[in-house]
């Protein structure tokens, strides 16, 4: 398996759907980082206010009732703590008295401030309010914002990084999605190619994880394509060799039948050479005619036509097509058929599949035995069963006997192009009936059996 | 008889056509569909024989446009070999009868004479008579001068089939399909072994043959 070049890679489907993943945690991230700017900006101003005003209530009621001295000692003590706002107390003259903060005259009220200095940061600095004291002077309380911004641009940051992260961590999983798709799909391609270029044994590579994903399921279907168009190719394949060693005999014959039409001495002479080659073509017909009704069945188009087909009235019929056959030959024919058995069939080719074992049995049993013809239904399932008392088919020949021109080599000299069974079988599979070969101790058991739910609607009665 | 033949394989043709005047019918030839059908509309024919793969218009199409322009003359229709749904579905669009290629002269002969005299008349008859043989096809007796014959079923239908067609040859695939009702060749003695047996029955103490074999067609019952 090749390795897939990285510009399919980048084009595969599982690649931009990484990108497109990607792209869309980046905008989450940036829509985050924009919410939380301006949230911790407007959460950083209005605690301060709230911080600012509360300390402007106790100061102001400290000056007022203990006086300025009282409040200058507790400025002095609090700007000094860690995390302390910012004072500065004037008293009338507009002199400092206490605090850490040199402001030009503030303006009475809320006011914030930028410093020049700390460069382009967005947002203020301090937040100042300024009020009048008892007894002239004012009182300025502000809180510089700095800290907060500090961890406004750490949150910031790490959101940053994390987006950074997330990037690379989707396009790395998509590259490493993409190329394993990628490798799956060209075992299907490869596949493919392998199938055009004739080898249609070829199957696409299916993991056998549990959980199958799209690309498995393709190619599951691609597998289950390929194995019927395998078996249909090779049943064409053995078909038409078939025919080809089926029909070069008797075409010598008719070809010799003809040269002596043409030597003939007589008018006389040449009719019988004549009328053997016909009767040579008719042979030849017979088996092209069993071809084509194979053909015919196996396409499945009768289906469209099924009616109720009453299995003890059609075994009746066509056994007793046969029973003179067999009964001049010494042999006798049994109807064991004791039920009432309705499918839904095509009559006309149940009856052919059953004269195709009828005629078996007769063709390979001993002249004057026992032929039987069997009907047993059980619950929903229905039986036929043809037996004979020949010598039967040994177990590893029953599969291969089915397929079209196979003949037991002891039955080579009987007659027939061995396509009987071959039109059973597909009789048997448009009906949705098991076949199967049997033994009937002595002799070949053939039975058609039908499952009780089989595919076929079927309406069973019993009698 | 005047028989239209409808068919384009002019190989095909002329081996109907010939075979029919040779025994004295005055055949037709149409080698399309449309003219067929032009021809079966103007001409009063006894017998049609319709090819079901044809140019222009196709045999079913023509044999269903006929019926439907009221044209009432017995179709047999030619189907390919392999093609059993044409069958079924040549009877169901109006077709009287259906030969599946190739076919012997014999067999094409017997299902036109048979298609061509079929009377209105003989098939409600319900005794049929040849010579000194009756069949009664309501009480289904069956009589040689004022001897009873008894009958399987199938040797009955059998017989009935032959009687119905007194005087014209029967074929074998005719009478596996009529009275088997096998349209498929089931390769046994069937027709020979109860033609055989009802001889047998209908033939007894020297009376004269009724049943007789036309070597290479069928058969045929008839009085001498």
């Amino acid at each position: 398996m090749s390795s897939a070049p990285l510009k399919d890679l980048l084009a595969s489907t599982s690649f931009r759907l990484s990108l497109v993943c990607a792209a869309v945690i980046v905008l989450a991230f940036a829509l985050s980082g924009l919410g939380l700017w301006f949230v911790t900006r407007s959460a950083a101003e209005h605690a301060a206010r709230e911080r600012i005003g509360l300390e402007m209530q106790v100061l102001q009621n400290e000056i007022r009732d203990e006086g300025m001295s009282a409040a200058i000692a507790a400025i002095q003590s609090r700007q000094n703590a860690p995390g302390a706002l910012e004072y500065q107390l004037t008293g009338p003259d507009g002199g400092a008295l206490a605090g850490n903060l040199e402001l030009e005259a503030p303006a009475t009220g809320w006011s914030l401030i930028y410093l020049p200095s700390a460069g382009a940061k967005p947002g203020p600095d301090l937040v100042v309010f300024a009020q009048p004291v008892a007894g002239g002077g004012s009182l300025v309380i502000a809180e510089d914002l700095e800290r907060t911004e500090a961890l406004r641009y750490a949150i910031l940051r790490t959101l940053f990084w994390i987006a950074v992260a997330a990037l690379l961590l989707s396009v790395t999983a998509g590259y490493l999605a993409a190329r394993g798709a990628l490798r799956q799909m060209d075992g299907v391609f490869a596949t493919m190619e392998r199938v055009g270029a004739g080898d249609l044994a070829a199957r696409a590579p299916v993991r056998s994880a549990r959980r199958k994903s799209d690309i498995d399921v393709l190619g599951l279907r691609i597998n289950a394509m390929l194995a019927r168009i395998d078996g249909l190719v090779g049943n064409l394949r053995r078909v038409s060799t078939g025919v080809a060693h089926e029909l070069r005999t008797p075409l010598t014959h008719v070809r010799q039948q003809l040269d002596e039409v043409v030597a003939a001495n007589t008018l006389d002479a040449a009719r019988a050479s004549a009328r053997t080659a016909q009767f040579r073509i008719d042979d030849m017909m017979r088996t092209f005619a069993a071809m084509l009704r194979l053909a015919e069945i196996e396409a499945g188009a009768a289906q469209a036509r099924f009616v109720q087909v009453e299995l003890g009235a059609l075994i009746e019929r066509v056994a007793d097509a046969y029973r003179p056959d067999i009964e001049s030959g010494g042999g006798s024919l049994v109807i064991d058929a004791p039920v009432q058995a309705r499918i839904q069939g095509d009559p006309d080719l149940l009856a052919q599949a059953l004269a195709n074992l009828l005629d078996n049995a007769m063709a390979h049993g001993p002249a004057a035995a026992e032929i039987a013809v069997r009907l047993r239904m059980n619950g929903g399932a229905i039986r036929i069963a043809v037996e004979d008392r020949g010598p039967g088919v040994p177990a590893a020949e029953r599969t291969r006997i089915l397929e079209p021109f196979v003949r037991l080599d002891r039955s080579r000299n009987t007659a027939g192009a061995g396509l009987g069974l071959s039109i059973v079988s597909a009789v048997a599979r448009l009906h949705g009936a098991q076949l199967s070969l049997g033994d009937a101790q002595p002799g070949l058991c053939v039975e058609l059996a039908w499952a009780p739910d089989a595919a076929n609607p079927t309406e069973r009665t019993s009698s | 008889m005047r028989i239209l033949v409808i068919e384009d394989d002019e190989q095909t043709a002329r081996y109907i056509i010939k075979g029919l005047r040779e025994s004295g019918q005055s055949a037709d030839w149409a080698r399309d569909g449309r003219d067929g059908m032009f021809r079966a509309a103007q001409d009063a024919y006894d017998v049609m024989i319709v090819d079901r793969m044809l140019p222009g218009l196709d045999g079913l199409s023509l044999v269903k446009a006929a019926r439907a322009a009221g044209v009432a003359t017995p179709v047999l229709m030619l189907t390919a070999m392999g093609a059993i749904e044409d069958r079924v579905a040549g009877l169901e669009g109006g077709a009287d009868d259906y030969l599946v290629k190739p076919f012997s002269f014999a067999e094409l002969n017997a299902r036109v004479n048979a298609l061509g005299r079929r009377g209105p008349l003989q098939e409600q008859d319900a005794v049929l008579k040849v010579a000194d043989l009756t069949l009664d096809r309501l009480r289904r007796t069956v009589k040689r001068g004022a001897q009873s014959i008894d009958l399987q079923p199938r040797e009955f239908r059998l017989l009935e089939e032959l009687m119905l067609n007194a005087d014209r040859v029967v074929t074998r695939t005719m009478l596996l399909e009529r009275v088997w009702d096998f349209h498929f060749d089931p390769g046994t003695n069937i027709v020979e072994t109860h033609i055989s047996r009802i001889r047998g029955k209908i033939d007894r103490g020297g009376d004269a043959p009724l049943i007789h074999t036309v070597r290479g067609a069928g058969y045929v019952i008839r009085a001498a």
